[in-house]
């Protein structure tokens, strides 16, 4: 089985966007997916006492760490080890993939299950553990889904949200050569036999790392199904790749995210599984993996870390930006063009891949503010967006027209005659080009503007042309 | 401050807002040398030009009174944003920092400015209210509840996803037409959902945005700013 | 050591390095958050009792609940279960609270077969249809079940079978998260802490809510009673 994760060399977020909003089934799909999200972030969060407060707490406690990130990582990996567990230090994504692929080889390692990781899914890994011919399962039921499909995930925690139940039975029955009716349960049940069997056969599990607490070496792991705690326990190697932006610093700072994570993503209280791992099992037990590694990928964190841009770092993947987001709401998670989708992949992929070929992404935002509203850590995503939309133009990647006509803009904003004068022009040329008091066509690059809206031309007198004649002060 | 969007597209607003203020007792002033506020350059990460409308903004209100502008979008991006457009070691810093202090919302400014609690104010019709999301930025997103609260004979449908943007974003609707016609189609399908002869917002743009999708769709239901709703229901305007 | 490990120190160093100098400029950018936080921000606890709050909460997340008092009631309860269900095989773990109830025994009276935490026969413990276990804690404030592995406690016996069933006395039950925290200061981790709130659940089909896709499909917990006289 191979897997097309490719990225496009360049995304177009608009003919992506624009296609996504001409699909219905999406469209239904997307709706009611954030909408039921975001009412459980909200009640959820309103219904937990002094969450506000609760919220600023571990936005403080990421500050902290990474002010001081070296020093808990190196702790962390102190801890790790101590405990049985092997550190791999990574610089980027090819490190990741040659770390893990030695090890496979090493240990003679043929087959590979995995629980959903945004970070192994940012670095492209299943290319390369297939094509080193190892044998590579997605465990999640929506990645598994999408792994079936050849198709990249769409939203952060419900990475199948753009694909219907008829579309999916359809899909199981022909990949797995098995009837299934397009029913939820009957589809869930077929799921769980055939990769039960993945597991028993399985010699390493991938996970990711939702935090990692330095000072006791745990890795702590949340899922709803249970495929998580099954890729950590059940095969004898255990690998769990993480970004230097997971770990916390003590095992007091976890039930502060504990408390938020479920919440802010589902608005759940807690994740149905949550699990702390401490190194590989211990020589008395019989359960449990062999072998514990910890793989610490950098990948363009450090150049964020040490940017106006460092507060992204605060992310614990939840996706509720993504649900209160009504640009994601509209255009699902794929017209975003990389692994992370909705405001905070608007913010990541410029950074983590690069701002020329995602130029699009900065701008893709009203600035409206309902992300950082509902971020547990609360990013100030609007304000990002407005930084790397500063580095567009300061790396002269917008257009030289739009420059010009904000220099332009500017110009006369800050003389006041020249503005008086260009908004009566203004005036007198739209109520020249209306019919009645409205402009149902309007030329240029606002023309998109009226497809959908018609735009009141101004009255002909100003407000400060009237308050110019109350106060009888001469023109 | 009355923006240069109300200044040319709503200058009734800026009538109201006169109106209410002067009726709750304060004194107005209008710097005629004012323009924008430079929130369309701070959006598009436009730096040298959004200083350049700070500092002329700085120094149009450089007298020391409290500015109100019936927009929660420039008081939003005067108090939130303008200490960040300059390097805090520069005297335009202070300044910024300075104006940001005192700078308002006209809503907030009445209610915990002026301490306006009651008005006696009478407007017949049935509204619903559109929250702009720059109030969120401000976390002063009560005060217009409160006033609206107090208008007699007013009967405010709740408006549902009432906090999501009506997708004007400035150069967002121009960048992307389609996205924000779809997030204006479905603001405008939930206020006509309310059936109210008017929706109310604080923000020109969302109301010019609002407004257009509503006339495009041949609805009834009109626009209104909170402020022109609030002076007509005080018979000032 | 494996051999792979070759270089470590260097490439450790190398990359500790290079965060240290992004960690130091990254200085200029930290974040206002409040200086100090009260002492007990978002402490949830359980109202009215721990007993009346993880009950309600465990029935929320989906779990079948049954409120039991004393050996007989247990023991009766147990007996209806094994006899509804008619699992052929068991896992289970090795437990005070397991065997202040005598599962073992009663599990031998019904013929199902017991495979035991040592047994490491795989086809056998995938293949088991019922799991029984205790808790090493339970929280109250979100009705999760805290299970430690150790070799007495393998963690499979809560996720390979399609039925998990959990026996927790109400000596167990801790009110909040952060009073399992605040005890977890003083202890050794395990190798795995799990905490379970819940069937297994997804709903990336449709969003519709279905169980069972990867853990146990239904979690029985037999919510035990302190009575006086109980020790």
């Amino acid at each position: 089985m191979t897997t097309d994760y490719k990225k496009q060399p360049h995304h177009e977020f608009l003919s992506a966007s624009q296609e996504a909003l001409g699909k219905a089934s999406l469209q239904i799909a997307l709706s009611r997916l954030t909408d039921t999200l975001a009412a459980g972030n909200r009640s959820a969060f309103s219904a937990l006492p002094d969450s506000d407060l609760l919220r600023e707490k571990a936005r403080s406690i990421k500050d902290h760490t990474l002010a001081s990130l070296d020093t808990y990582l190196e702790q962390l990996s102190d801890s790790v080890i101590s405990k049985g567990g092997q550190v791999h230090w990574a610089e980027d994504a090819q490190d990741v993939r040659n770390i893990i692929l030695d090890i496979a080889q090493k240990k003679q390692v043929q087959r590979i299950v995995k629980s959903k990781s945004m970070t192994t899914e940012e670095i492209h890994l299943n290319d390369a553990l297939e094509h080193a011919k190892l044998e590579v399962i997605e465990t999640d039921f929506g990645e598994y889904i999408l792994q079936l499909a050849k198709e990249r995930p769409s939203h952060l925690v419900a990475p199948a949200v753009h694909k219907t139940r008829e579309e999916i039975a359809d899909l199981l029955e022909s990949e797995l050569q098995i009837p299934v009716t397009p029913e939820p349960e009957a589809m869930a049940k077929l799921a769980r036999a055939q990769l039960r069997q993945q597991f028993q056969k399985a010699d390493m599990g991938i996970t990711g790392v939702n935090f990692a607490v330095a000072e006791t070496g745990t890795i702590v792991l949340v899922s709803n199904e249970g495929n998580a705690r099954l890729t950590a326990t059940i095969p004898r190697i255990h690998v769990a790749v993480m970004g230097i932006e997971k770990v916390i610093p003590a095992l007091k700072d976890l039930p502060v995210f504990i408390k938020l994570l479920a919440r802010a993503a589902t608005g759940q209280k807690i994740s149905v599984y949550t699990s702390l791992v401490t190194g590989p099992r211990r020589t008395e037990e019989h359960v449990g993996p062999q072998e514990f590694h910890l793989v610490i990928m950098d990948n363009g964190r450090t150049d964020i870390l040490g940017s106006p841009m460092r507060e992204s770092l605060f992310c614990i993947r939840c996706g509720a930006c993504l649900n209160a987001c009504p640009i994601y709401r509209n255009v699902g998670g794929h017209a975003y063009g990389g692994t992370y989708s909705g405001p905070i992949g608007a913010v990541l992929t410029p950074l983590y891949d690069n701002l020329e070929d995602h130029h699009h992404l900065p701008h893709a935002s009203s600035l409206c503010g309902s992300c950082q509203a509902a971020c547990p850590v609360k990013i100030a995503i609007p304000e990002l967006l407005v930084r790397l939309r500063a580095s567009l133009n300061r790396q002269k990647l917008t257009p030289f027209v739009e420059r010009l006509i904000y220099q332009t803009w500017a110009h006369t904003m800050v003389r006041p005659g020249l503005y008086r004068l260009a908004s009566s022009f203004a005036g007198w040329l739209m109520r020249l080009g209306a019919s009645g008091n409205w402009l149902t066509k309007m030329p240029g690059p606002i023309k998109g503007w009226t497809q959908t809206r018609d735009f009141r031309t101004p009255p002909k007198q100003s407000f400060r042309n009237w308050w110019k004649k109350q106060k009888n002060i001469p023109f | 401050m009355i923006t240069c969007l109300a200044d040319v597209l709503r200058p009734n607003v800026g009538k109201a807002t006169v109106a209410l203020l002067e009726h709750f007792g304060a004194t107005v002033h209008f710097p005629e040398q004012q323009t924008c506020c430079g929130q369309p350059f701070f959006n598009s990460g436009v730096e040298k030009q959004t200083q350049q409308l700070a500092k002329h903004t700085i120094e149009v209100f450089a007298d020391g009174r409290p500015v109100v502008t019936p927009s929660g979008s420039c008081a939003a991006m005067i108090r939130a944003e303008y200490p960040h457009v300059f390097s805090s070691s520069s005297p335009w810093h202070t300044r910024a920092t300075e104006l940001a202090g005192r700078t308002f919302e006209l809503a907030e400014f009445l209610v915990h400015q002026l301490g306006v609690t009651t008005v006696d104010a009478q407007y017949d019709g049935t509204i619903t209210y559109h929250p702009a999301c720059h109030l969120r930025a401000l976390q002063a997103d009560n005060a217009v509840e409160q006033l609206l609260d107090q208008i007699k004979g007013t009967h405010c449908i709740p408006l549902r996803k009432s906090d999501q943007c009506c997708g004007f974003g400035g150069s967002f609707s121009v960048r992307y037409p389609e996205i924000s016609g779809a997030m204006v189609n479905d603001k405008v399908s939930c206020i006509e959902e309310t059936q109210a002869d008017t929706v109310i917002s604080t923000d020109t743009g969302c109301l010019m945005n609002i407004e257009g999708c509503l006339h495009r769709n041949n609805s009834k239901t009109q626009t209104m700013h909170f402020a022109e709703l609030l002076a007509t229901g005080l018979n000032l305007i | 050591m494996d051999s792979f490990t070759h270089d470590s120190s260097d490439t450790k160093n190398a990359f500790l390095h290079r965060v240290r100098q992004a960690t130091v400029k990254g200085r200029s950018f930290r974040v206002t958050t409040p200086d100090s936080f009260p002492d007990q921000l978002a402490y949830v606890g359980a109202s009215p009792s721990p007993l009346h709050c993880i009950k309600r909460e465990l029935e929320l997340v989906g779990a079948q609940v049954y409120c039991l008092s004393g050996k007989t009631e247990v023991q009766d309860c147990m007996n209806q279960v094994l006899e509804k269900r008619a699992p052929q095989s068991v896992l289970s773990w090795t437990h005070p609270v397991l065997e202040k109830y005598e599962i073992r025994s009663l599990l031998h009276e019904q013929h199902v077969t017991l495979c035991s935490p040592d047994d490491q026969n795989t086809d056998r413990r995938f293949n088991a249809e019922m799991g029984i276990s205790s808790v090493d804690w339970a929280i109250a404030e979100t009705g999760s079940l805290i299970v430690c592995s150790k070799p007495e406690q393998p963690t499979d016996v809560s996720l390979l079978p399609p039925v998990h069933l959990a026996l927790v006395e109400e000596t167990q039950i801790l009110p909040d998260i952060f009073d399992l925290f605040t005890l977890l200061e003083s202890q050794e981790l395990p190798s795995n802490l799990g905490f379970i709130t819940g069937p297994s659940k997804t709903g990336d089909i449709e969003l519709k809510l279905t169980t069972g896709v990867h853990g146990p499909k239904e979690l029985l917990v037999f919510l035990i009673e302190s009575s006086p006289s109980s020790p």
